[in-house]
């Protein structure tokens, strides 16, 4: 037998019913064959589950996705140490459930269509199934749309092969990261020198005031890390800008160079042993926006910290 | 704790003030104060009766230590028949058959110190000039391991070190990051000015990081921590004085403190500002070791 690989399924439901009918039964099978399983939805519909599910319900996980949903590179991350820890309880597998709570923007749409289809990327050899349930009452048409580009599987009536399914690293290059639009003047700009130390002096005195002291911490570890990668990786003249906004602080780093990161970079979990790539996958969980954008003119990374 | 130390791990003006225990660094830029110090440094030996190795660069640099002791009333040729007083080249000592062997060096100090203990001295005071690393690839590869390896012998037994290095030989950037492998720097404001980072054995044989340490030092740092974690004297990593570490920085540390566990059956992690918690997690580092050896 070849080894199970990921799964991962849009899930369309219209009513309560529909939703129970089809996940209580998807639960009560990964039970029976002793696989991990774990759910994140609304409060209100683990409640369902749970009635359903009755005495069986303990022996599911239960996350509120109030408190789960909070950045894509975050959420990828948790679900990555679920999956391990599954793995090394000696699990054969894992059945998760996840319903994404989109919000209430066209940003926020974008930047969870892209966890999306980068979850294809990030667990591609795991030993997983994930359900992602969609509810058709609220949410947009475009974001149900964009489900079955990131699904490699719809289920409907029944599960069949999504037919719009499209490669992530493709729709993460045609869904850009959504990053605020900034003023012409910003309140700082740099030339990055061979040293990092003053992008990180920097990046702390136009944080000041602006960010809570873990946040301002976590920009100056996030600007580091970018500026280490235009330094290792960029050519010509690396250049800093911070802008403020409202509520955060928005940096950029540019640099001259043609070599254009991967698309997907931050999303996937590098190997823990491996010396690099661990940089950017920090940063996106970090971060509440990251996005890259390479032009003949060369590489800018445009970084959101807020709060 | 740290007991009480003889030093601190800041600069330090007056050589003569350098005693057991202490490794430290100076970069000299004239002959004036290359003069000026040595004898600063060795009269001082001479007055805490300790025995006393200067390794110069050439037979020439003797000139300069029997001028400095001899102004100050001693008896040169005395000291060298008594053998309180040795001079060699630093070629000669570090280049046996033309390589350098750090093992083989630091057992040859052990062995110079137990032979002063053994003939009545308290402690063994050596200077040694470098610039033949300048000439010496290969030696210089592994010379900041072995510098630090320096630093850890000098608070486990009876020794101390000042290592002399010619500033108008040596790249800045270079001399830079061997100064912040030294617990004292001669004449500096702060030794972690030098790199930005600094790194000291404290006075229980633990290992002190302090600074800011980024992708630029972190695998120097790995490699002296992964090469010294089994010379320390206490299973001790303390991070309080380490004010920033990148993600490379932070996988070096866990590195280090996996090196120390492994030798010692447990490593203590002082904690430092909260970010490096925070790193630690994210990436996963209590895989290598685990959060509990955290002490806060």
């Amino acid at each position: 037998m070849s080894q199970p690989t990921l799964e991962h399924d849009a899930f369309f439901y219209e009513t309560d019913e529909g939703f129970v009918s089809a996940l209580a039964p998807f639960l009560r099978e990964g039970l029976e064959r002793d696989h991990t399983t774990v759910v994140a939805t609304s409060r209100a519909r683990i409640g369902l589950l749970q009635d359903t599910l009755a005495d069986d319900a303990a022996a599911v996980r239960f996350l509120p996705h109030d408190d789960w949903y909070t950045r894509p590179g975050a959420v990828i991350a948790a679900w990555r140490q679920l999956l391990d820890e599954s793995t090394a309880e000696g699990r054969p597998y894992t059945r998760l459930i996840g319903e994404v709570r989109f919000g209430d923007t066209e940003a926020e749409w974008a930047s969870w269509t892209r966890y999306e289809g980068a979850l294809n990327a990030a667990f591609r050899r795991q030993p997983a199934w994930i359900v992602c349930p969609y509810d058709l009452r609220s949410l947009p048409e475009s974001v149900v749309e964009e489900a079955r580009r990131t699904h490699p599987t719809v289920w409907e009536d029944a599960r069949r092969p999504s037919d719009d399914y499209q490669d992530p690293a493709a729709l993460l290059e045609r869904v850009p990261e959504p990053i605020p639009g900034v003023e012409a003047h910003p309140v700082l700009h740099l030339e990055i020198p061979d040293g990092l130390a003053s992008v990180r002096r920097a990046v702390t005195a136009a944080s000041a005031g602006r960010l809570s002291p873990t946040r301002r911490d976590d920009l100056v570890l996030v600007a580091n890390e970018v500026a280490t990668n235009a330094l290792r990786h960029g050519a010509g003249v690396r250049r800093l800008r911070v802008w403020t906004l409202p509520d955060g602080v928005l940096c950029e780093v540019t640099d001259e160079g043609e070599a254009s990161p991967h698309p997907l970079a931050g999303y996937v979990p590098p190997d823990r042993l491996a010396e690099r790539g661990h940089g950017l996958w920090v940063a996106r969980r970090l971060c509440d926006a990251l996005s890259v954008a390479s032009t003949t003119a060369g590489t800018s990374v445009r970084f959101v910290v807020r709060g | 704790m740290e007991r009480g130390a003889t030093r601190g791990d800041g600069p330090i003006r007056d050589p003569g003030r350098l005693g057991i225990g202490d490794h430290a660094c100076w970069a000299y830029a004239s002959d004036a104060e290359h003069q000026e110090i040595l004898s600063g440094y060795l009269s001082a030996g001479l007055r805490a009766g300790e025995r006393l190795v200067f390794l110069g660069a050439q037979d020439g640099y003797h000139e300069t230590v029997r001028g400095a002791l001899g102004a100050g009333g001693h008896d040169v040729d005395r000291l060298l028949a008594e053998g309180r007083l040795i001079l060699g080249t630093a070629e000669d000592s570090y280049l046996s058959d033309g390589t350098f062997d750090a093992d083989a060096r630091v057992a040859d100090y052990r062995a110079m110190v137990r032979r002063a203990v053994d003939d009545g001295y308290p402690g063994l005071r050596v200077a040694a000039e470098t610039n033949w690393l300048l000439e010496t690839p290969h030696a210089l590869k592994t010379w900041p391991t072995y510098e630090f390896r320096a630093e850890i012998l000098a608070r486990r037994i009876p020794f101390s070190a000042l290592c002399c290095y010619d500033a108008r030989a040596w790249p800045a950037d270079e001399l830079a990051m061997l100064r912040s492998l030294h617990g004292l720097d001669v004449r500096m404001r702060h030794p972690e000015e030098a790199a930005g980072f600094h790194l000291r054995a404290r006075s229980d044989g633990g290992i002190a990081v302090a600074g800011e340490l980024d992708v630029v030092h972190a695998e120097l740092v790995c490699q002296v921590l992964t090469a010294c974690g089994e010379e320390t004297g206490a299973p001790v990593l303390d991070l309080t004085g380490l004010r920033f570490a990148d993600v490379a920085a932070m996988r070096a540390l866990a590195h280090g403190a996996r090196t120390i566990a492994r030798a010692h059956g447990h490593v203590a992690l002082l904690d430092g500002p909260p970010i490096l918690r925070r790193l630690w997690r994210l990436l996963e580092l209590d895989r290598l070791v685990p959060e509990s050896h955290w002490d806060t």
